[in-house]
């Protein structure tokens, strides 16, 4: 397929600034109500309803950013004047998912909190977890899929089905490679925006690696930090030859 | 200033009496003689391009490198440590616009070594490597006689010779199916070649597009970090570069295919290296107009490594290294090397042709004024994946008519805008292990009809080079298979001309170059039309 160079950056801005919105809210209330997340002793009601409400601002401020290429692909896929309506129903398929997945998450938080463990428990515990997973072969799995860009029906019903279709399916990748990640701001006693920003750090940079075979290794930094090194040697001097070690002559 | 002039392969008859071959194969048979994990052999080098040998990549048959016909006996150990297998092997840059300065810098790593056990042999210490111009004169589409007989004049082996370079027929008789070549070797029916040509050299930029030059450019797509796969091949690339291996290493049968046809094979075979000159050679002459210009963006000028990739490294003699990124090697006034034939291809006015071609004068903007604001929209696709079977398969493209108005709109209008739209056909998602296919696509083919009798429907061929490692789900592709490019647009023009602009479907043919049995697995995933305005 082909791209439009200026929907393309169209895209990546609007995404951006979703994603400022998103943690300009989520500091804000956060702000507002002393925490981010639901809390040891918060009454059930209150609790259910500031999740309602901080998750799907703690989504757009965390996720929105890889959801620039997906959003850049599906609008390409298919015909400029659909291309708002494609956004829409990708965005409806993937945040349902995600819905449930967060909804699993808030009540699975809930209960670790109503066990009311010793500081610090169940945190180190959702941390652990997550860096296994972080370094598993399955982590690698779900990143390569989240790659994946499927051929999509241009026309009619299916060009519909086929948005929603593919926005959920990216959410089910989306949510075997980063969950684990997302659910530990919503155990910790306290600092829950520090880890939120942390941890959407690492699930940007981490979207820059390539595929790879599955397997055991640290992950998920390297591609981001090479970028960053690679970009500011290009920059600083992009004429300069490396060490070239000739034929002999 | 250059020190060693590559030359014609075809010099002497390309026979042994033209002694680069001689050398070649003496250089060859040297470099063959050490271990897999020597970097200065013939197997290594060949991973350096690709490789079926490694545990990752071996898939147990055909077309690991332990399941490969006859000669030369490939070996498969001792593997290089992970770490020196991590730094050299399966480097090649394909779907990219580093694809021309990573194959300049592998051939001059190797064509060190070359020379060095040349020397080393008693040859010539001004040694370099030929190159093949199937476009040359007589009959230059032939493979080299050098490269057919397994035995040299000494009667010892010929290590040019090799068992899997099968041909486009399969017959071994190899060539390179050029306009020249087709009409010297006509294809025996129902077998279809679409011809491997050098249009590309008319191209004006070497990446994005311009009046004179299609997407996605004479180099190849501007890459950087890793954007999703499904990238198409530069021109220069498509054709002639893949399709010339694809013919070049043709099929025996339906699963086995010849080295030449698939990226993880083309480094065994000697030919690779001649075809490659003979490119590197093709982007030289591009560069020899002074109106060519190479990029000059830092990121291409710094490779991959701007972007956080593997950077380009080479071995060279005596166990060296060398790191190199396109700023070192992108004019040849930079190597050590040049061609005997640098001979400019006459520039054309594309644009001038199409103008005349649908009745209007120049376009409004003078030459060489800013190109206008470029779009780029999908005008329709077909609706399912389509598997290519047979010898030949067809699709019904359905057009938005909104947009085929847009496209309708511009020709009619052309000379008043800065140029008239061009549209593409796009085969999307190519997945599949047939790497040594080649498929012809038209346009509005009539049903029945013989594909040889309308080479004006003929959009394009393409090289199904790397099929099997894009096709693969664990790998750089996840999966997603090859994505291909052609410029109908002098097809839209003709329909446009004709008034038949109006309909409302496309009727697209694919013709592969030989019957693609029902058990095959070679399957398009979408067939798409986009029209690039301005």
């Amino acid at each position: 397929m082909l791209y439009d160079d200026r929907d393309r950056i169209a895209v990546r801005n609007a995404v951006v600034a979703v994603a400022a919105i998103g943690w300009g809210l989520s500091i804000g209330t956060a702000g507002a109500t002393g925490t981010h997340v639901h809390a040891p002793g918060t009454n059930a009601q209150l609790a259910a309803a500031g999740a309602a409400v901080n998750w799907p601002l703690m989504l757009a401020a965390m996720m929105a950013p890889v959801l620039i290429q997906p959003i850049q692909f599906i609008r390409g896929q298919g015909l400029a004047r659909r291309r708002t309506r494609a956004t829409l129903l990708f965005l409806a398929g993937y945040s349902s998912i995600w819905t449930i997945a967060g909804a699993v998450m808030v009540s699975s938080a809930a209960t670790v909190h109503s066990a009311e463990l010793a500081p610090g428990v169940a945190a180190a515990a959702a941390l652990a977890c997550a860096v296994l997973w972080q370094c598993s072969p399955a982590k690698q799995a779900c990143l390569n899929h989240c790659h994946v860009r499927p051929a999509l029906a241009a026309f009619g019903r299916r060009a519909d089905t086929g948005a929603i279709a593919f926005g959920a399916t990216h959410a089910g990748w989306c949510i075997g490679s980063c969950a684990a990640w997302m659910f530990v701001p919503l155990v910790l006693p306290g600092g829950h925006l520090a880890a939120m920003a942390a941890a959407a750090v690492l699930i940007s940079c981490e979207r820059l690696d390539p595929p790879a075979p599955p397997a055991w290794r640290w992950r998920g930094l390297g591609t981001a930090w090479r970028v960053a090194a690679g970009q500011v040697r290009t920059w600083r001097s992009p004429m300069v030859t490396h060490a070239v070690t000739r034929a002999a002559s | 200033m250059a020190n060693f002039t590559r030359s014609s392969a075809w010099n002497a008859g390309g026979t042994f009496t033209n002694q680069d071959l001689h050398w070649y194969a003496i250089g060859v048979r040297a470099m063959m003689a050490r271990a897999l994990n020597d970097t200065a052999s013939w197997w290594f080098f060949a991973a350096i391009h690709g490789e079926y040998v490694t545990p990752g990549n071996d898939p147990g048959r055909f077309p690991g490198w332990g399941h490969l016909p006859g000669v030369p006996a490939v070996p498969t150990t001792p593997l290089p440590t992970a770490g020196v297998m991590a730094t050299y092997w399966d480097q090649c840059q394909h779907q990219t616009w580093f694809f021309p300065p990573w194959h300049r810098g592998y051939l001059v790593a190797l064509e060190a070594q070359l020379r060095e056990d040349i020397k080393a042999h008693g040859g010539p210490a001004t040694w370099a490597l030929p190159y093949w111009d199937y476009f040359g004169p007589g009959s230059q589409f032939d493979i080299p006689p050098a490269f057919t007989q397994p035995k040299m004049p000494d009667g010892s082996d010929n290590a040019l010779f090799v068992t899997a370079r099968y041909g486009p027929n399969g017959d071994s008789i190899v060539f390179v199916p050029t306009p020249a070549g087709l009409q010297q070797r006509p294809v025996p029916p129902p077998n279809f070649f679409g011809p491997v040509t050098d249009t590309c050299l008319t191209n004006s930029v070497y990446t994005g597009s311009d009046a004179n030059t299609p997407l996605p450019g004479f180099g190849g797509p501007l890459s950087g970090y890793w954007h999703g796969g499904n990238y198409p091949s530069g021109n220069l690339e498509q054709n002639p570069h893949n399709l010339t291996h694809v013919y070049l290493g043709g099929s025996l049968s339906d699963t086995d295919y010849g080295l030449m046809a698939d990226p993880g094979l083309a480094g065994l075979d000697p030919i690779f290296y001649l075809h490659h000159a003979n490119v590197d050679r093709m982007w030289a002459v591009w560069n020899a107009d002074p109106s060519h210009g190479n990029p000059s963006d830092p990121n291409w000028l710094s490779g991959p490594a701007a972007s956080g990739e593997h950077e380009f490294v080479m071995p060279m003699p005596g166990g060296q290294t060398w790191v190199f990124a396109p700023k070192d090697v992108h004019s040849l006034s930079q190597m050590n090397y040049t061609y005997d034939n640098l001979n400019l291809v006459p520039a054309v006015n594309l644009l001038a042709q199409r103008m005349g071609r649908l009745g209007q004068a120049a376009p409004a903007a003078a030459a060489g004024a800013a190109p206008g604001r470029k779009t780029v929209e999908l005008v329709g696709s077909n609706d399912a994946a389509l598997p290519i079977k047979g010898a030949s398969t067809s699709t019904t493209v359905t057009l938005d008519r909104q947009v085929r108005a847009k496209v309708s709109a511009s020709l009619a209008a052309a000379a008043a805008r800065p140029a008239p739209d061009r549209v593409y056909l796009n085969l999307e998602n190519v997945r599949g292990t047939r790497d040594a296919t080649a498929l012809s696509v038209f346009v509005n083919l009539p049903e029945g009809s013989n594909p040889a009798d309308h080479p004006e429907l003929l959009a394009g061929t393409v090289g199904l080079f790397g099929l099997r490692r894009a096709s693969v789900a664990g790998g750089q592709h996840v999966g997603g298979g090859l994505s291909f490019l052609l410029d109908i647009s002098p097809i839209v023009d003709q329909l446009h001309l004709g008034g038949a602009l109006t309909a409302d479907t496309l009727r697209v043919t694919i013709v592969p170059n030989r019957p693609v049995p029902d058990t095959a697995d070679v399957v398009v995933g979408r067939v798409s039309v986009y029209r690039e305005g301005r």
